[in-house]
């Protein structure tokens, strides 16, 4: 009996022994697989999504110091947004992929910011921005990318609606941690645009593109009534009407000192009529500082395209009913014009512009001139008057053929003249205290001139439902032109700075929409009509009371009786119409909410028992044959 | 050894149907998948083109199930004494481990086959990321196969096929759950090339990646070590048991 | 021919067999008898390579299990006591499933199931399913399993408990006839049994093998020549 007992326990001695081996090759051969093929994995995603482009790639080879992210997520979120839950996943894949990419220089830390934790005080120090949530608690999902030198760049709340260009605000924060300093953007313009006050405002929304930049650079204000340009980086200019022609000097010496320009002129500006229609409208003055860098520019004139014309909602005559037709001055510029060649373009889908004026080019001597956005071979143009101040019928009616295509956007490279004769300073005191007068170029400038002021207008190309709290959260944006990617490299390109030059947006063919919005869309569309014939008719009377309101403003008069009653009843029949639109919306949601209860409900109940059926009709007619076997071997 | 485990695979996958627990656990399965799916995965309000309200839930959903479909596999047959008859028959014993386990994994290609139509149904609303979706299902089959492996084994060490289902949940849970960086984590041992080694233990992080578009050769290693591992052990145990 | 040497078995501190020793030819239908765990139940489960014996070994045709499981299980037949059955199978799968599993060809399978069908009277619960037979007919349809593929050694625990006279009779018969060319090693309490099918006995008491004789010879061993007195009086000495 002690030989078999020994015997057993030999045999158990031998399993445990073998097991615990087999658990050590476990171990041993998972590590060494997860070290070797971790950073190799098939991106099954039909459109990468989990493969970082080249660009990262070389901004990751680039980080030679450790960086820190620190990935503030709050765990309530899973249960709160699950969307936005589902989008974190991605965050925190896409950041493991950077992580295995640089050699594990970078180290992730997630933390969660519980409601008055320290850790909840730290986000918030750090510039993240706080999600609503229930109750009296605040969902953080942002993250804080620092090094040892001190240096940080905070991303204050990812939303899925960057979806797409979630690649992108990845790279340029780590590339923001790896560059040495932030360069100076001078804005100046005839609008209030950079003015630190206006920021405020409600019309910011419409102005992202400066929150947007001033992420990585500095954005400084210049004056129009400057003569000289202070020391920046790369100015811009956004000139829609008359400027001082001594600020045209200042522009043209900083030419001539080799400065890095991005122009922006506007024969007719949609957004500075709807925004500050108290600015007068002037022709922009700037012909021949244009003509001077070879751009013929089209003065007084608005361009048009058949071939890609964006739509707008209007009445071709007064008999007839508003609906949407092609506007031709609205150019969705598409990639067959879009300069392929050019890093400054490459790789664009569309570029939205709205009565944008046309160049047409002559290269000069000392520079070239390179055309990034046209318009199609037979474009088409009206006076700027027309288009600023007649109705949109007219503006058609009166577009003339050109037979050409013309410039909408081009980079102009090399060395100029000046375009002033003398110096207009010559004789004042004032000209002492400034750089000394230039005819010449002393070195290489690099101008991006652009016929369109509109192509900022945060409305031109993105959107999103809470258009309304761009001003407060402009990272919320879903781009839908190219518009803000075209001033970025613009401006990453002009300022030297491929460090951060923009990695294009993925470009997604699964749907990034929710099937919620889908059926929102579909139901919309089915109100369109409707829709669209109050919402012209709140417009028209909104604008008959904003013209009211400033006519009352500049005569400073007190209204008569009429006008007092007029804006009663115009303010009477907005409100009814804000009210029938709201219904309307009302409708398409619980129409939405209605076909969601039923696929949902069918679903549930119907694919289970589908599926039921299915096995058990197969499994039915099997064991049918069996059993019929039996009984012929029964009958035999 | 291969007709061998044909016969058994074919006798316990005709047998879950014969006993009506193949559609006991197919219903449930595709009522809480679906369930999950539409009331709990906000299906219509989340990005859906790689269907991720489905695939949230199935690792818990399957974690939930399998064991139900691998408890009376081998508990049953010591139950009943039909281990007798079946250990006397000229069948090896790796034939009748791969074959029962190759029975409920059978069982599970059938369940996600099943949830076929909510696929087809959502591309009929959007653009469906097809190469993403299918890579998710091959992952999902990886670890139902996992999870058919643990519960076998689990099966063989009981009698009882309650005991047999809660034990397999159980160490399900644990394998699913823990993660192994805490050791580290605990050690506050400093180096991310140590996370790098035991994240390659963590089922979640396999789990993640798979489930998401992202198919590696170590994440098909790992599944199909745990699952080659639990097997073995079910094998020893069945010898064992024989004295 | 099956040769045991040695044998013994045990369950922890329990020694269900000790020091087993016996011969058995073709042709033989050898009894195993003894009180309850006396080991005639472990004894069949080596014989069956169910379970592995903890000393000695069994040869079955000059081989053993050690080294030659699978070439030895196609020839053994082995129905336990509990007659184990597969419930949701109906009677005809089951068979089926035993044939293919003893690897009787594909072409046989239908003409071999009637064969034992119409030997066990089965033929009228072919359909049924297995869970619903009575205690008789699945005793008769766990031996037809095992009959499928004609071992050459059959090997049955109390093979006719919960049959009624008639079908006892018949499968008695039956034995006999199979056991012309083949080993039938049965085990029983039922002194008629013995008396009216054995060639030979092995009596089995607290794990030894303490007689290997025939039934007439044990008879003889009690005065008043009954098989069943002789078992008490060997039975209870021994105690």
């Amino acid at each position: 009996m002690q030989k078999s007992t020994t015997q057993k326990l030999q045999k158990s001695l031998i399993i445990c022994l073998f097991s615990l081996l087999l658990l050590a090759s476990f171990i041993l051969i998972n590590t060494t697989s997860g070290a070797l093929f971790s950073g190799r994995r098939l991106d099954l995603t039909s459109d990468r999504l989990n493969t970082l482009s080249s660009r990262t790639e070389e901004i990751i080879a680039g980080i030679t110091h450790p960086v820190h992210v620190k990935i503030y997520l709050s765990s309530q979120i899973s249960r709160q947004n699950p969307v936005l839950a589902q989008y974190a996943q991605n965050v925190i894949r896409l950041l493991n992929r950077y992580r295995d990419k640089s050699g594990h220089l970078i180290n992730l830390e997630i933390l969660d910011p519980e409601p008055y934790s320290g850790i909840e005080t730290e986000a918030r120090d750090a510039g993240l921005q706080a999600l609503p949530a229930d109750g009296n608690e605040k969902l953080y999902f942002g993250a804080v990318f620092s090094d040892d030198k001190g240096r940080s760049y905070t991303i204050a709340q990812f939303t899925p609606e960057r979806f797409s260009y979630l690649e992108n605000d990845l790279s340029r924060a780590f590339s923001h941690i790896t560059m040495p300093e932030r360069k100076i953007i001078g804005i100046a313009s005839d609008m209030p645009l950079a003015d630190p006050g206006f920021m405020r405002a409600e019309k910011a929304k419409n102005w992202t593109f400066i929150n947007l930049l001033a992420k990585d650079y500095k954005i400084v204000p210049i004056s129009t009534s400057s003569a000289e340009i202070p020391n920046v980086d790369v100015l811009m200019v956004v000139a829609t009407g008359k400027l001082p022609s001594l600020f045209i000097y200042a522009v043209d010496q900083y030419i001539l000192r080799g400065g890095r320009l991005m122009l922006l002129v506007d024969p007719a500006s949609e957004i500075k009529r709807r925004l500050y229609p108290g600015i007068p409208d002037e022709d922009p003055n700037f012909d021949a500082l244009l003509d001077n860098i070879g751009l013929h520019y089209l003065s007084a004139q608005v361009i048009g395209d058949r071939e890609q014309a964006a739509e707008a909602y209007f009445a071709v005559s007064e008999s007839a009913d508003a609906q949407n037709h092609s506007y031709y001055p609205w150019i969705k510029i598409n990639a067959r014009h879009i300069n392929r060649q050019s890093p400054l373009t490459a790789g664009f889908d569309n570029v939205f512009v709205k009565s944008a004026g046309a160049f047409s080019l002559k290269n000069g001597d000392g520079h070239t001139v390179e055309s990034l956005l046209s318009t199609s071979e037979n474009a088409l143009a009206t006076a700027a008057n027309l288009a600023k101040f007649g109705d949109k019928a007219d503006v058609l009616r009166y577009m003339d053929e050109k037979g050409q295509a013309y410039s909408v956007a081009a980079l102009s490279e090399g060395e100029y003249h000046t375009i002033f004769a003398r110096n207009p300073l010559e004789n004042s005191a004032y000209a002492q205290q400034i750089l000394p007068f230039l005819t010449t170029s002393i070195a290489p400038a690099q101008i991006i001139a652009i016929a369109d002021s509109d192509i900022l207008d945060t409305r031109n190309w993105a959107d999103g439902e809470n258009i309304s709290d761009f001003a407060k959260d402009d990272y919320n944006l879903r781009p839908t032109a190219n518009n803000f990617d075209f001033i970025q490299r613009g401006i990453d390109f002009l300022s030297g700075n491929p460090g951060a030059l923009n990695i294009s947006a993925k470009k997604y063919t699964g749907s990034r929409q929710t099937i919620a919005e889908i059926f929102h869309q579909q139901e919309m569309d089915k109100r369109k009509e409707d829709y669209n014939k109050i919402s012209s008719r709140l417009e028209e009377n909104q604008r008959k009371l904003d013209t009211i309101n400033i006519m009352l403003e500049s005569n400073s008069a007190f209204g008569t009786a009429k006008t007092l009653g007029e804006i009663d009843a115009l303010k009477n029949e907005i409100l009814n119409e804000k009210n029938e639109l709201r219904k309307i919306e009302y409708q398409a949601k619980s129409e939405v909410t209605r076909r969601e209860q039923v696929i949902a409900l069918s679903n549930t109940l119907f694919i289970p028992l589908f599926i039921l059926l299915l096995v058990a009709t197969v499994h039915f007619r099997l064991s049918a044959r069996s059993r019929r076997q039996a009984r012929r071997i029964i009958n035999e | 050894m291969l007709k061998q485990t044909y016969l058994i695979f074919q006798k316990e996958f005709c047998s879950f149907f014969r006993t009506r627990l193949a559609y006991f656990i197919l219903g449930i399965y595709l009522f809480l998948s679906m369930f999950c799916t539409f009331y709990l995965g906000l299906y219509f309000d989340v990005v859906n083109a790689n269907l991720f309200s489905f695939f949230y839930f199935q690792v818990n959903i399957l974690m939930l199930l399998i064991p139900a479909l691998t408890m009376r596999l081998w508990a049953d047959e010591y139950k009943t004494g039909s281990i007798e008859l079946l250990l006397t028959q000229p069948l090896s014993c790796t034939a009748l481990v791969i074959g029962k386990f190759l029975s409920a994994w059978g069982i599970c290609l059938l369940l996600l086959v099943g949830t076929i139509p909510l696929w087809f149904f959502t591309s009929r609303f959007l653009t469906t990321d097809n190469l993403n979706i299918l890579g998710s299902y091959f992952g999902c089959f990886l670890i139902s196969g996992c999870m058919c492996a643990v519960g076998c084994m689990v099966s063989a060490f009981n009698k009882s096929p309650i005991v047999a289902y809660l034990a397999s949940v159980l160490l399900l849970i644990l394998i699913i759950v823990v993660n192994y960086n805490f050791v580290f984590d605990a050690l506050n041992f400093p180096g991310s090339l140590i996370i790098r080694f035991t994240q390659s233990l963590n089922f979640f992080y396999h789990q993640s990646t798979v489930l998401n578009g992202q198919v590696g050769l170590d994440n098909i290693i790992y599944y199909i070590s745990i699952t080659v591992f639990a097997l073995w052990l079910n094998r020893i145990t069945i010898e064992y048991k024989r004295g | 021919m099956i040769t045991v040497k040695n044998l013994s078995k045990d369950f922890g501190a329990i020694k269900a067999l000790q020091n087993i020793n016996f011969t058995i030819s073709p042709g033989d239908i050898v009894a195993l008898l003894g009180p309850n765990g006396a080991g005639k139940s472990t004894l069949m489960r080596l014989l069956s390579g169910y379970l592995e014996p903890t000393g000695g070994e069994i040869e079955i045709s000059g081989r053993t299990y050690a080294s030659h499981r699978m070439q030895i299980l196609p020839e053994i037949g082995y129905v336990p006591e509990s007659a184990p059955l597969y419930g949701e199978m109906t009677v005809f799968e089951f068979l089926k499933f035993m044939s293919a599993v003893r690897n009787l060809p594909t072409s046989q399978t239908s003409t071999r199931i009637a064969e034992v069908s119409e030997q066990f009277e089965l033929s009228g619960v072919l359909n049924q399913k297995c869970e619903t037979l009575s205690k008789g007919f699945k005793r008769r349809v766990a031996i037809a399993g095992v009959l499928t593929a004609s071992p050459r050694i059959l090997i049955l625990d109390e093979p006719t408990e919960g049959l009624d006279p008639n079908q006892k009779y018949g499968i008695r018969n039956f034995f006999k006839e199979y056991a012309r060319k083949n080993i039938v090693i049965i085990s029983t309490h039922i002194m008629e049994e013995v008396t009216s099918l054995s060639s030979r006995v092995l009596l089995l008491n607290k794990g030894k093998l303490i007689k290997d004789t025939t039934a007439a010879h044990l008879s003889e061993l009690s005065p008043d020549n009954n098989l069943e007195t002789a078992f008490r009086s060997i039975t209870n000495k021994d105690k």
